[in-house]
């Protein structure tokens, strides 16, 4: 297969691509809901194709990330907020759901508790860091 | 969007197939930008220019009317 120098094909192969990966995704969420509404939820969590579907979410959120930066850029802020803001906020957060995980109806003990609310801080601290970088790469550039 | 490629494409006696080797694209690429049915990028624009030997202003400037009429 020879390598596509053309521009207008190499959109047209992007836009190909775009339309076969909404149709294995169809296929994807079609076979799991077969799944949950045949043999239960925890088979369909079972399913392999579940993993691969959320990776997918996952990857897909991350890269669009650099769209919703440039979709939401205020031009009149010129510096973005300091970084220990979001440290602060996620470690609130964290905090607040380790012990709703301790005193809520689980009844975690503290080292679960404290897995929760690590779990918690780094997953809202990881995407803001990563905003953040993007953010501050485009004050740099701009 | 309308462009004066043909025009420029004719006066240097090229055809379609020999201006799209020059510049590293199809034949079709060519035949729709002459049409005014495929916008190229600013890269390619600057390719065809220096293929044919004119500026972007000669090859691609139209009025403020022109760009929002259909084609």
């Amino acid at each position: 297969m020879r390598k596509i120098k053309d521009e207008r094909l190499i959109l047209q192969n992007l836009k190909n691509i775009r339309v076969a990966f909404l149709v294995q995704s169809v296929g994807i969420i079609a076979i799991l809901l077969y799944d949950v509404i045949t043999k239960g939820l925890s088979a369909m969590t079972d399913n392999p194709l579940w993993s691969v579907f959320m990776v997918t979410v996952i990857i897909l959120t991350w890269l669009n990330m650099r769209i919703s930066v440039d979709v939401y850029d205020d031009a009149k802020k010129k510096k973005p907020e300091p970084y220990y803001w979001g440290v602060l906020v996620s470690m609130a957060i964290g905090i607040v759901l380790a012990l709703l995980s301790q005193s809520g109806p689980d009844n975690n003990s503290i080292s679960g508790a404290l897995i929760v609310g690590s779990i918690t801080f780094v997953c809202f601290l990881a995407p803001y860091s990563y905003i953040y970088y993007l953010r501050k790469k485009r004050a740099e550039d701009s | 969007m309308k462009n004066k490629v043909k025009v420029a494409r004719v006066e240097m006696d090229l055809t379609q197939a020999q201006l799209a080797e020059k510049v590293g694209v199809t034949r079709q690429t060519i035949s729709l930008i002459e049409k005014g049915k495929y916008n190229p990028t600013l890269k390619l624009c600057l390719e065809i220019c220096y293929a044919v030997n004119k500026s972007l202003d000669e090859l691609f400037w139209i009025g403020k009317e022109q760009l929002h009429e259909k084609d």
